[in-house]
């Protein structure tokens, strides 16, 4: 807009000027040089401005994610290159003190100009509209690409058109040299036309202010643009999902920009409306399909409300399982099942804009499946790199101590992180069924889900016998060197689940949590990228309530929530939590006992095991002693027993083990003793060298 | 003070209720644990205020079926005598949940109280709604079941909008150009 408004500027400027110098001519009968020299600059810049507009738009900018800050320079470039020749045609037409041989050199020199830019502007053109084409939920941005573009089209027949005409036509005309004036105005008018259809079809809207979110419901390709540059509370949001918007707005929206609306929420619930939106979803969870779809029709309230795409996540994962092909969204996808006749509008688009309908609670879960991570939380980056260290000096330096790790080079010899890729894992395993979530489901569904997908908590797929499932991809993959010791490993088949593939759609992950068990555990990133949240045993993270038996943790909300409320108060904390993002090729270690939070910013696959070496060997135990391990133990059916079972399983694997560790921990605990002693009596409190007596 | 009687002696309870929370900007969570009921004694009485001014009285086995109600106990026993104000429950509504809990906490076979479940839900619209709130708000899970799943089945007993409309006293705010794009979008479930 800014753009049009510059090449407005400059027209009007351009026009004023020529006027003026047009003036003399007439009155004085000769030009004057200044007036003449500024309005050919000011022409000058306007075409080269006009152009590079067309090609910004063209090109798609603020539409689609493209990259331009390599092509800016070019665009400059050729921008000024035009400016320079178009000044210099200019002042030869004025002053006309060049010879014909110069002349015709700048005008072919302008001619490939122009060409240049013609060609490049309906190149990026093709490109927008095969871009556009590809993803199939922006038919309204499509539609009004392919406008455009028949006008382009159009204009530029005309301009051909026209060039014939004048060159033909115009010096037959001299007689009527009244009317000659036409053929060169029409240049103008052509351009003129342009821009109006430029403004036309791409008019201004308001911008949102700030901490409230507007949606514009009549113009789709508005909602586009204002989401991308908008700053909101500085909320960025996934481009694609804006088609998919039902109209719900937050209640700040009813409070301060809609003042004296009234909330359709309310008239369109009936007798309903007492109660809690939570209340509404709670009751609406307990529908069967058929309900809640007739529920649907009944006001636009309750169209909001039905749609809701929890319930209907619910619908499928209960009635289908793990057998269903995600059609763009829940509700699409319970219907493609269970009713194949009908067909949903395009992936999930709903049919209705509703507007005036007002709910924090709605909104909020909306927001948290659109959101991305903003860049303040993705910057800290405290944790210890390392690369190349030896087993002895992982242990003593980060195994002993207990502290996190971010290993790199460790995945260097793995055959997976050249091989594993979702086309490659689709080949060797897209019709084995993993767990993903609650349910079980075969890898082709789950890529063909997580692809289409925008959700808070999306399924994650978390399988831990993925090595018996699909043996090659076990033999992919090696433990790296410093986690070889595996103490559980004694038990053999009855060991705990301890390793697992993990595959997850960005905004997908784990919220805090302690790993089973009190082992420590690795976590190889093979492709894609996680964020990670770390705090020790001790720091109870923000927003974590959990029972002092540990056997519960209450984190109700989901990672996006937790970023969004909870992640400024750690930055005022005194024991800041460890952060880092484990890219492609990195292992991180966890240590037992430490709170973790780790969310994937892209799509990613990733390995991790937990495993017992010695240095946790007796925290295990106590663990497993414990006497509500029935609720406490995980990962295996046989939760009351693994203690005595794994006591004796290490006493006949490595007889003396436990005793040594323990005459160990035995002399730490003596040494630490009389540490204390010993600084006691070197202070005053106990050796009584000097008292008050009274 | 705790008195201990050979006759009631109620065993430690370790209840783990986790947590209400307001989805606002600002989120906030209580979460409170009730170990510290090392209580062996007689059966106690407790006093609840009701937003109109009424007071209930009435034995605490009834009382703690009300999480909401365990957590205050558990958090301030001392202030037991002015009796716990309750200023989101009129006295009717909090009559009929007294109702509920006594018969939830007497001695009855699983299939009697069904049958009195049934019974108990036979009430108009506004009243249903008002239990739902009332049960949400003192965090009763039995009786937000019953309700919610009443509720849920009068919804699920109508065949279409119309009929929905009519039980539950909404009125259509759809256009006629909006309800024929409805009726296409929604027509896989009027079978």
């Amino acid at each position: 807009h800014s753009h049009v408004s510059l090449v407005i500027a400059f027209c009007m400027g351009e026009l004023a000027l020529l006027y003026f110098s047009f003036e003399q001519l007439d009155s004085a009968g000769t030009s004057p040089t200044e007036a003449t020299l500024w309005a050919v600059i000011a022409s000058s810049v306007r075409k080269a401005l006009s152009r590079l507009l067309l090609l910004a738009i063209t090109s798609g900018y603020g539409i689609m994610k493209t990259n331009f800050s390599g092509i800016t320079l070019r665009m400059l470039l050729l921008g000024v290159l035009c400016f320079v020749t178009s000044v210099s045609i200019g002042l030869a037409l004025q002053f006309e003190s060049i010879s014909e041989k110069g002349m015709n050199l700048i005008l072919l020199f302008w001619a490939t100009v122009e060409t240049c830019f013609l060609q490049w502007i309906f190149r990026s053109l093709w490109k927008t509209l095969k871009n556009l084409k590809v993803d199939k939920r922006n038919i309204v941005k499509l539609q009004l690409y392919k406008n455009f573009a028949i006008v382009l089209v159009a204009m530029v027949v005309l301009n051909f058109a026209w060039v014939y005409v004048e060159v033909y036509v115009y010096d037959s005309l001299s007689e009527l040299w009244q009317v000659k004036w036409i053929i060169p105005a029409f240049w103008y008018v052509l351009a003129y036309a342009l821009l109006v259809v430029i403004c036309f079809f791409w008019p201004p809207t308001e911008k949102p202010t700030r901490y409230l979110y507007v949606a514009e419901m009549e113009d789709e390709v508005e909602e586009e643009e204002e989401e991308e540059e908008e700053d909101g509370a500085g909320f960025k949001l996934k481009t694609r999902e804006t088609s998919r918007e039902h109209g719900v707005q937050p209640l700040g929206n009813l409070y301060f920009i809609n003042r004296g609306a009234v909330n359709v929420r309310n008239t369109g619930l009936g007798n309903f409306h007492v109660l809690t939106d939570e209340l509404v979803v709670d009751i609406l969870g307990l529908l069967d399909a058929t309900s809640l779809g007739n529920l649907a029709t009944v006001t636009k309230s309750f169209y909001i409300f039905a749609n809701h795409e929890p319930l209907w996540r619910n619908l499928v994962l209960d009635e289908l399982k793990g057998e269903f092909l995600f059609a763009g969204s829940w509700k699409s996808t319970y219907v493609a099942a269970c009713h194949p006749k009908f067909q949903l509008t395009g992936a999930g688009e709903s049919v209705l804009k509703i507007r005036d309908f007002y709910s924090d609670y709605l909104f909020q879960s909306w927001l948290c499946a659109n959101l991305e991570m903003k860049p303040e939380w993705l910057e800290r980056d405290n944790i210890v790199r390392v690369r190349g260290i030896s087993v002895e000096d992982f242990i003593a330096k980060f195994e002993e101590p207990n502290k996190p790790v971010l290993l790199e080079g460790c995945l260097d010899d793995w055959p997976a992180t050249e091989k594993w890729s979702k086309d490659y894992l689709t080949k060797v395993a897209g019709d084995v069924e993993f767990a993903a979530g609650p349910v079980e489901m075969k890898l082709e569904n789950y890529f063909r889900y997580s692809d289409g997908v925008s959700e808070e908590r999306p399924l994650y797929l978390f399988d831990p016998k993925f090595a018996e499932k699909v043996p090659v991809l076990d033999s992919e993959y090696d433990v790296p060197v410093y986690f070889r010791e595996d103490l559980f490993s004694v038990l053999g088949n009855e060991r705990p689940d301890y390793r697992w593939i993990i595959i997850g759609p960005s905004g997908s992950g784990s919220s805090f949590h302690i790993d089973p068990n009190s082992t420590s555990a690795w976590n190889a990133v093979i492709t894609g990228s996680k964020k990670w949240v770390l705090f020790p045993p001790e720091v109870v993270p923000p927003g974590v309530h959990p029972s002092p038996d540990g056997a519960e943790v209450a984190c109700p909300v989901s990672i996006m929530e937790w970023f969004m409320n909870f992640y400024g108060d750690t930055k005022t904390w005194k024991k800041r939590p460890i952060e880092c993002i484990c890219k492609a090729g990195e292992v991180m270690f966890v240590p037992n006992g430490w709170w973790h939070l780790v969310i994937n910013l892209e799509e990613s696959i990733a390995i991790t095991q937990n495993y017992v070496s010695r240095r946790n060997l007796l925290n295990v135990l106590e663990f497993l002693k414990k006497p509500n391990a029935k609720e406490l133990v995980s990962g295996t059916n046989d939760r009351e027993n693994l203690h005595d079972k794994f006591k004796k399983a290490i006493e006949g694997v490595y007889p003396g083990t436990i005793q040594e560790l323990e005459k160990k921990a035995e002399e730490e605990r003596r040494a630490e003793e009389e540490k204390v002693t010993f600084w006691d009596s070197a202070s005053d409190s106990k050796a009584g060298a000097f008292k008050f007596s009274f | 003070f705790h008195f201990l009687s050979r006759s009631q002696s109620n065993s430690l309870t370790t209840t783990r209720v986790l947590y209400k929370e307001i989805h606002n900007s600002t989120a906030h969570y209580f979460f409170r644990r009730i170990s510290s009921l090392k209580l062996t004694k007689m059966s106690k009485k407790i006093v609840l205020k009701t937003s109109d001014g009424e007071s209930f009285e009435i034995d605490d086995s009834i009382a703690l079926q009300s999480e909401t109600i365990a957590h205050l106990i558990g958090d301030d026993s001392a202030s037991t005598s002015n009796g716990f104000p309750l200023a989101n429950v009129t006295s009717n509504v909090l009559s009929t949940v007294i109702e509920y809990c006594k018969k939830h906490a007497s001695v009855a076979s699983e299939e009697e109280l069904k049958k009195w479940d049934a019974e108990f839900v036979k009430v108009d619209d506004s009243t249903i709604f008002d239990l739902i709130l009332a049960a949400n708000y003192l965090n009763i899970s039995g009786l937000l079941d019953l309700t919610c799943q009443t509720v849920a089945d009068k919804i699920a007993a109508c065949k279409d909008a119309d009929e929905i409309r009519a039980t539950f006293d909404i009125e259509n705010d759809f256009t006629p150009e909006e309800e024929e794009e409805l009726r296409r979008e929604n027509q896989w479930s009027f079978q």
